[in-house]
C-alpha cells in the first residue's frame, strides 16, 4: 500500500469511526435525560423544585463530562495510536532513498517527536469535547429553566453533536470530522518534514490525486518538485492558496489530500516521478461498442455519437455482451426525466447527467465537471431487469434469493424490527438506525450551505449535498431504498419518493437498475460492495448468466 | 391550517433540515411533496421552497404503473 492510499484509508476510516461514537455519544445522552424527563421539563417552578433541578443539571454535566472522555475522548485516543502506521509506511519509502544510512531508521528523537505530535493531536481532540461539552451543558441548564419540552431539548442536542451544518453553527460531528482527517494529514506532514530536514533534503514534491472537489492551488501544483524557499514564496504570496500557516503542514487548507514528498534534485527521477494517479477508467474494451443512437427518436449526428460514447463509457465488457444479448429498447429519447416504461419497452435518459442544481447554487468550482449520474446505463439496468424476465414480470423483484440477500444486507446495520403490518415480510419490517445513515452520509457527501435569493430578498437557506464521486448518486439511490426514501428526504441525497418505495418491488429494481449502472466505475462499485454485499453477489451471479444466453 | 403569506414566508426562512422543508410544504398545502421525477434531492428542493414562497403547488407527476425512475 503507498503512503498516500494508507492516508486516505485511515482518513475515511477514522472520520466514520469518529461519527459513530458521536452517534453513540448522543443516544448516551439524551438516555440521561430521559431518566429525569419529568423533572426537567416540567413547568412549575417552587423553589424546591427549581433547586431539584439545578441539582440535576450538575449532576449530569458530570454524567455528560464522563461519557464524553468514554466515548469520544477514547476514541481519538485509539485512533490517534493508528498513526504509527503511518510512520511505518513513510520509513520503508524513506529507506528506500538514497540517502546516508544513519538516517534511515527511528531514532531517540523521532520518537519524541512522534509522541510529542500524538499529543499535540489529542489536544485538538479534547478542546473540540470541551467545546462542545460546554455548550450541550449551557444549553441543557437553559432548557431546563426554561421547563422546554423533552423533544426541544433532544433537538438541540442532536443539532450540536450530529445535526446538520446551519444556522444554529457547525455540529460537533462536522468539526470532529474533518478535524480526523487534517489531524491525520498534519502528523503526517509534520513527521516527514522533521525527517527530511535531519537527513538534509530540502526539496519535496507536492503528491496526490485529483478529484472533483480538489482546489484550483492544489491543482497547480501537484506533481511539481519545489525548494523550501520556493514553497515558502509560494504559499505566502498566491492569494489562491486560502489558510495561512506552516506550507508543509497546511498543503492546500482544510480537508486538503495533498502530500509532499522529500526528494532530491540530483536523484534520478524517472521511477519517482508519478505526478497524479489517473482516475479509474475501466480497461480499454476488447468487444464491441453498442450501438443506441439509432434508437433515439432525434437528435444530430454530433449527438448520437456523443450518445453512444456515453453508454459504452457506463458499461464494462460482460455488460456490453448482456446488452448485445438481448432485444433493444424499442424508443430511446434523450430527455433530462431518466425513466423507463416497460410496456411501450420506451427509455429516457439524459446525456452526460449531472449534479445541474448543484452548479446553479455555485457548489462546485467553475471549471469543475461536476459529478457524473449514469442514468444511460441505469434505464438500460430497469429494461434488461424486465426483458429478461420474460413474463411480463421483473427479475429483480421476483427473485428469492436477489430479495433475501438485499434483507440480510438491510439487518447488518444497527436498526430496529417491527411488525410488518403489510404482511409482506414475516420477519419483519427493518428501520435502519439514523447514526448509520450518517456514516453512510459522510462516505458519499458533503454538505454546503447557500442563501437562496429572490431578487435581493432571502428567502430560504439551503443546504446543498455534493457528491463525494462519480456514481455515487446511484450509491445513494441503493440505502435510498433500504430506507424507503428516509436517505433521501432527512439527509437531502439522491434517491425517490417516499410514494414511490411504498410500491411493491421497486426497492429491487431500483437497487438492481443502480447496481447495473455502477458496475463499470470501480469506487462507486466497492462502496455498494461494503454497503450490499450479499446483493452484489447475487446480482453478479445474474450478471453471469445473461452473459451465458 | 392556511398560512398568511407572511407567515409561510417567515417558516419557510426557518427551515433548517430536509425534513423541515418537507414538512412545511405539507403544512401549507395539506399533501405530501408529489412525484417529481427527479432523483437529485438539490433538484427537489429548489421546487419546494418555490412553491412554498410562491403559495402555488408543485406539478407532480403520475407514475404510470409500468414506469420506472
Amino acid at each position: 500500500m503507498s503512503r498516500q492510499t494508507l492516508l486516505e484509508k485511515l482518513s475515511l476510516q477514522h472520520e466514520s469511526q469518529i461519527q459513530r461514537t458521536l452517534a453513540e455519544l448522543e443516544a448516551q445522552i439524551i438516555s440521561d435525560i430521559a431518566e429525569h424527563k419529568r423533572l426537567l421539563t416540567s413547568e412549575v417552578f417552587t423553589p424546591e423544585i427549581l433547586r431539584q433541578k439545578t441539582a440535576i443539571s450538575i449532576q449530569l454535566r458530570n454524567d455528560f463530562k464522563k461519557k464524553f472522555q468514554n466515548t469520544f475522548l477514547a476514541k481519538s485516543d485509539s485512533l490517534i495510536r493508528e498513526y504509527d502506521q503511518i510512520v511505518s509506511e513513510f520509513m520503508k519509502k524513506f529507506g528506500e532513498l538514497d540517502i546516508d544510512d544513519k538516517f534511515k531508521n527511528l531514532t531517540k528523537v523521532d520518537l519524541e517527536i512522534i509522541k510529542a505530535l500524538k499529543k499535540q493531536t489529542f489536544d485538538g481532540f479534547e478542546e473540540v469535547a470541551n467545546k462542545y461539552l460546554t455548550e450541550i451543558n449551557a444549553n441543557v441548564y437553559q432548557n431546563v429553566i426554561a421547563g422546554r419540552s423533552f423533544e426541544d431539548m433532544v433537538k438541540d442536542i442532536s443539532g450540536k453533536l450530529t445535526g446538520l451544518e446551519d444556522r444554529a453553527g457547525r455540529p460537533m460531528s462536522s468539526h470532529a470530522g474533518q478535524l480526523a482527517h487534517d489531524s491525520i494529514m498534519q502528523f503526517d506532514a509534520q513527521f516527514v518534514k522533521t525527517k527530511a530536514s535531519s537527513a538534509g533534503l530540502t526539496h519535496f514534491r507536492y503528491a496526490g490525486t485529483r478529484i472533483t472537489t480538489t482546489r484550483e492551488f492544489c491543482k497547480k501544483h501537484i506533481g511539481q518538485v519545489y525548494s523550501e524557499k520556493k514553497i515558502k514564496s509560494i504559499w505566502s504570496n498566491d492569494p489562491e492558496q486560502g489558510r495561512s500557516g506552516n506550507p508543509f503542514i497546511v498543503r492546500g487548507g482544510y480537508r486538503c489530500r495533498h502530500t509532499w514528498n522529500p526528494v532530491d534534485p540530483d536523484w534520478d527521477e524517472k521511477e519517482e516521478k508519478k505526478p497524479e494517479v489517473k482516475p479509474i477508467v475501466a480497461p480499454k474494451s476488447t468487444v464491441q461498442n453498442i450501438v443506441i443512437s439509432s434508437l433515439l427518436n432525434r437528435g444530430s449526428k454530433a449527438t448520437r455519437q456523443a450518445y453512444d460514447d456515453d453508454f459504452n463509457s457506463q458499461l464494462t465488457d460482460q455488460q456490453k455482451i448482456i446488452v448485445n444479448n438481448f432485444k433493444k429498447p424499442k424508443v430511446i429519447k434523450n430527455s433530462k426525466k431518466g425513466k423507463y416504461r416497460s410496456g411501450s419497452q420506451e427509455l429516457s435518459a439524459e446525456l452526460n447527467a449531472i449534479d445541474k442544481a448543484g452548479f446553479r447554487r455555485k457548489a462546485y468550482a467553475p471549471d469543475d465537471k461536476g459529478v457524473k449520474s449514469f442514468v444511460i446505463s441505469h434505464e438500460y439496468g430497469h429494461h434488461l431487469d424486465f426483458i429478461t424476465k420474460k413474463n411480463g414480470k421483473w427479475w429483480s423483484s421476483t427473485n428469492d434469493d436477489f430479495r433475501k440477500a438485499i434483507e440480510r444486507d438491510k439487518r447488518k446495520f444497527k436498526g430496529t424490527n417491527n411488525p410488518d403490518l403489510t404482511g409482506r415480510n414475516p420477519e419483519g419490517y427493518y428501520v435502519i438506525d439514523s447514526s448509520e445513515l450518517q456514516s453512510l452520509f459522510d462516505k458519499l457527501a458533503t454538505k454546503k450551505s447557500f442563501d437562496v435569493y429572490r431578487g435581493n430578498t432571502k428567502i430560504a437557506n439551503q443546504s446543498v449535498s455534493v457528491l463525494k464521486g462519480d456514481g455515487f448518486g446511484e450509491v445513494s439511490d441503493i440505502v435510498d431504498a433500504l430506507t424507503s426514501g428516509r436517505f433521501r428526504k432527512n439527509y437531502r441525497m439522491w434517491g425517490h419518493n417516499e410514494s414511490y418505495w411504498r410500491k411493491l418491488g421497486h426497492m429491487e429494481e431500483e437497487i438492481f437498475a443502480n447496481l447495473f449502472a455502477i458496475r463499470h466505475n470501480e469506487k462507486a462499485y466497492s462502496l455498494a460492495k461494503e454497503i450490499i454485499p450479499n446483493t452484489v453477489k447475487e446480482f453478479e451471479k445474474r450478471l453471469a448468466v445473461l452473459a451465458e444466453v | 391550517m392556511s398560512l398568511t403569506e407572511e407567515q409561510r414566508r417567515t417558516k419557510l426562512l426557518e427551515c433548517e433540515t430536509g425534513k423541515d422543508f418537507h414538512s412545511l410544504y405539507e403544512l401549507v398545502f395539506g399533501e405530501e411533496v408529489p412525484e417529481t421525477e427527479t432523483r437529485n434531492p438539490n433538484e427537489e428542493l429548489d421546487m419546494i421552497i418555490s412553491a412554498i414562497y410562491d403559495n402555488k403547488k408543485i406539478d407532480g407527476v403520475i407514475l404510470l404503473k409500468d414506469e420506472r425512475i
